[in-house]
């Protein structure tokens, strides 16, 4: 299993991640994610259900993506519906760093209204959900 | 012929007035003709009249006369049964068919030997009274030989279809063709791969002194028949051995071998190279006719066929040899380059390269090396024990030009001789015989030699030392990358234990352990790391954190973290603002990088009468935990993002008060993240049961040691993937000394 791009819609990209991101698969998760950055994608969700190992280096690669995206105006979602995860995720402060949500659903609705609505005005109701079927 | 015979069935016959008549008419008809016609007459079958292709067949010359009884004429005919024949035809009246019959025509030196087909017929006259006998003929010697000769080439090029040995092929031609022509002595000689000599090849009926003498002679104008043919590329007739020029300096050979008279024709492969020459030898001068030579061309073709055929057999065997000899080359290399690979020290990458050297490429070797300055022995294989005591006993000489190991020390360069090395060592009980010296470099430097020895029997040939040479420099590159592999396991060994604290300080009302275990087999420096150091008020600060990523960036990023917080830590009271001077330490120096990022947890002791006062902030960091007294774990949670990515870390500080006892265990995420395929993940709740199993009042280093035990236990000798540290902090007096 690979890094595997399920959606793309314009500027929205929504991706599933390897059972592993870490120090072995870490740089082609990467290079695969920053290609999608270049091709200009701005809201970048993760779906991290199928992940079972995230070592140092996967978190380096998920902070490379927000760094790049923060840049940028646009956002990382991850969705993270493993608890063991949210908790590693939480105990390194990152819940405050990325939006995450349980779901992959969730996950791209709250990238869709970031996407409408970028941070610093009023929230709206999600998009249209008939755009990413 | 055969059409032509059957033309003068005996109903047919014209019955003129007298046979004789008509026989002369007969005579006159087949003329010219090839056919044989004769008549003859009354009972002693007197010749009356024969065509001249009769006259011919029977000799010609004296014999070319008529009126003479046919057993006069040719009194040879009377022992082989035609008399007789005639008679039967004669007094019988029946007509006598022979095909092929075998006659010997003439006597003595001159007689030859022929085939014909005939018919015996009565000559009658008008009363139908039989007068004598008719004979008419074809002679069909050229015909049977061509058959035989057929059937002879047939069969040998079924010899040569089926790869039959070449002396085989061509003494059976010989054969052949000897029976085909009794007067003929047939000699086959094969030309060198130069084509400037000529060996001896196939000569069945030669004396054996004749072949011993010609083997072995140069092509070239005047060498007899064969030399003057081979070097022509053009058939060379010498029909009178004795008074040809091209003979002189063979002449008295031929003489004893009594040959007068020899043709030799060049035997060439298709593209025009000399392959040998085939000759045909006679007892008396004598020229030889067309057939004669179309005969030698047909035999010489053959024999170029036959003479190719073995050639690229053989060109096919030696490249199967060659191609055999470098599979195995092959083999043993690959052989040895699996031995030199793997995990191996640089002893023992010698050891594996005197294995493989001995007994595959000497009897014995040993390998030296360049060390401090002088030569160590540091390997040796022999077939006895004794023998090995002798070769890993000997220390080859120091000077730099006595000894062959010296000399390629100092030059680099192979060193080969079929005799005893020179200087002194134990050659003599080794029953030494010559040596192969061969350097062992890096990057063009000899560091060392390895030394084939040969006893008896043995020696080395390129191909030999060709082969040493390769192992030698795969075995120099695998003692190479073991020297690297050991220098930079030294080097991070070394690294890490300057990173980390040589031993952990003695804090009065308290009593510390940590637990630091490395991933991997050490060659790389970890991630993780821990520190305890006084800032100068009688408090103390703590430390233990884990750094993204390993090796020396990891290292550099540890000494930023330890070094920044050793720095701040006396001038700032407030945990979180040491942490966030660490933070803008890492932020400042990942500003161009933003991809390392640190976690840990930082604190301050404070020992008091009752308690030891904690202060701790925890920054992306797995969260301490706390044990009490009865060893009642419990998380001691406090919000804290990862250090050096850029944004502010939100920390907050946490207060605690370790009772006597009591102790704060803090630990990095390879502990808990660690997995085994069987178990999974090691976890928090095994940890939490690890501490508590220690027994109550435990000293800290009890602690430490009880989860490091079940940690290992838990991995059962498998590779750990990530750095485990831990480090415990027990307040009050310690627990009876066990040490």
């Amino acid at each position: 299993m690979t890094f595997q791009l399920i959606e793309h819609d314009a500027n929205l990209s929504v991706v599933a991640l390897p059972d592993a991101v870490d120090l072995y698969t870490g740089a082609g998760v990467r290079a695969a994610g920053e290609a999608l950055l270049d091709s200009g994608c701005r809201y970048l969700v993760l779906d991290t259900s199928a992940v079972t190992c995230l070592d140092s280096t996967g978190i380096t690669v998920f902070l490379a993506f927000w760094q790049r995206l923060a840049g940028t105006g646009g956002a990382l979602v991850l969705a993270v519906p493993d608890a063991h995860l949210l908790r590693r995720l939480t105990l390194l402060g990152l819940d405050t760093v990325f939006s995450i949500t349980p779901t992959l659903e969730e996950a791209v609705v709250q990238a869709r209204r970031l996407r409408a609505h970028p941070v610093g005005r009023p929230a709206a109701p999600p998009g249209t959900r008939t755009e990413i079927a | 012929m055969t059409a032509e015979r059957e033309q003068w069935p005996t109903s047919r016959i014209h019955r003129s007035r007298a046979g004789r008549e008509e026989d002369e008419n007969l005579a006159l008809l087949f003329g010219t003709s090839p056919a044989l016609f004769a008549s003859m007459a009354g009972p002693a079958h007197v010749l009356e009249a024969a065509n001249p292709a009769f006259f011919a067949a029977i000799g010609g010359g004296r014999r070319e006369r008529t009126g003479l009884p046919l057993g006069e004429l040719m009194p040879e005919l009377a022992g082989q049964g035609f008399i007789g024949l005639l008679d039967q035809v004669y007094r019988s009246g029946e007509r006598h068919v022979g095909r092929d019959a075998r006659v010997v025509i003439g006597v003595g030196e001159e007689a030859r030997e022929a085939y014909f087909d005939f018919t015996y017929e009565a000559r009658r006259d008008t009363d139908g009274n039989v007068i004598g006998v008719r004979m008419i003929g074809v002679e069909t010697t050229q015909v049977k030989q061509a058959r035989r000769l057929a059937a002879e080439q047939r069969a040998l090029l079924e010899q040569i279809a089926r790869q039959a040995a070449l002396p085989d092929v061509l003494d059976g031609m010989c054969r052949a063709i000897e029976e085909l022509s009794p007067d003929v002595i047939v000699s086959v000689l094969l030309a060198d791969e130069d084509g400037r000599h000529l060996r001896h090849g196939a000569a069945p009926s030669l004396p054996g002194f004749y072949n011993r003498a010609i083997d072995g002679i140069a092509t070239g104008e005047g060498v007899g028949s064969c030399g003057t043919a081979a070097h022509r590329r053009r058939t060379v007739i010498v029909s009178d051995i004795a008074a040809d020029p091209l003979w002189d300096d063979f002449r008295d050979l031929a003489g004893q071998a009594r040959l007068a008279a020899c043709w030799s024709t060049p035997i060439l492969a298709r593209d025009g190279r000399l392959l040998g020459t085939f000759a045909m030898y006679h007892r008396a001068p004598r020229a030889p006719q067309d057939t004669d030579l179309a005969l030698a061309r047909v035999f010489a073709d053959t024999a170029a066929l036959a003479i190719e055929r073995h050639q690229a057999e053989q060109a096919r065997l030696a490249a199967d040899a060659r191609e055999k000899a470098a599979r195995d080359d092959l083999a043993f290399l690959l052989t040895a380059s699996t031995a030199l690979a793997g995990r191996l020290d640089e002893t023992e990458t010698y050891q594996r390269l005197v294995g493989l050297s001995c007994p595959a490429l000497a009897p014995l070797a040993a390998v030296d090396i360049l060390d401090a300055g002088g030569v160590r022995r540091i390997a040796a294989a022999a077939p006895t024990e004794e023998a090995h005591r002798l070769l890993a006993a000997h220390v080859p000489a120091r000077d730099g030009e006595a000894d062959p190991v010296a000399r390629v020390l100092a030059y680099g360069l192979t060193e080969v001789a079929r005799r005893t090395p020179t200087g002194p060592g134990p050659w003599q009980d080794l029953g030494v015989t010559g040596y192969a010296c061969v350097p062992l470099l890096d990057r063009g430097r000899p560091f060392g030699a390895l030394t084939l020895l040969s006893t008896d029997g043995h020696s080395f040939d390129g191909h030999r030392i060709a082969l040493a040479e390769e192992l030698a420099r795969r075995a120099s590159s695998a003692a190479r990358s073991a020297r690297q592999y050991e220098q930079r396991a030294s080097l991070a060994r070394d690294l890490q234990t300057g990173l980390l604290l040589p031993e952990l300080p003695d804090i009065p009302g308290a009593r510390l352990a940590a637990f630091y275990h490395p991933a991997g087999e050490g060659l790389e420096i970890g991630g993780d790391f821990y520190d305890v150091f006084p800032r100068g008020d009688g408090s103390w600060a703590f430390i233990l954190g884990d750094v993204c990523g390993r090796g020396a960036k990891a290292a550099t990023t540890t000494a930023l973290v330890r070094h920044t917080a050793r720095a701040v830590a006396p001038l700032l009271d407030d945990p979180v603002d040491v942490v966030k001077a660490v933070d803008k330490a890492l932020n400042d120096r990942n500003a161009h990088q933003n991809n390392g990022f640190v976690t840990l947890v930082y604190g301050h002791l404070t020992p008091a009468a009752d308690a030891v006062a904690v202060h701790l902030v925890r920054a992306g960091h797995t969260p301490p935990l706390l044990l009490d007294a009865d060893h009642a774990v419990e998380t001691v949670e406090a919000p804290g993002g990862l250090l050096g990515i850029g944004i502010p870390p939100r920390l907050a500080c946490r207060r605690l008060a370790l009772r006597p006892g009591e102790s704060l265990f803090l630990y990095t995420d390879g502990i808990t993240e660690c997995r085994t395929d069987t178990a999974g993940q090691y976890g928090d709740a095994r940890l939490a049961k690890a501490l508590a199993s220690a027994p109550l009042r435990s000293a800290a280093a009890d602690i430490v040691r009880a989860v490091a035990e079940d940690v290992r236990g838990f991995v059962d000798g498998g590779d750990v993937e990530d750095d485990q540290a831990a480090l415990i902090i027990t307040a009050g007096e310690p627990a009876p000394d066990r040490d």
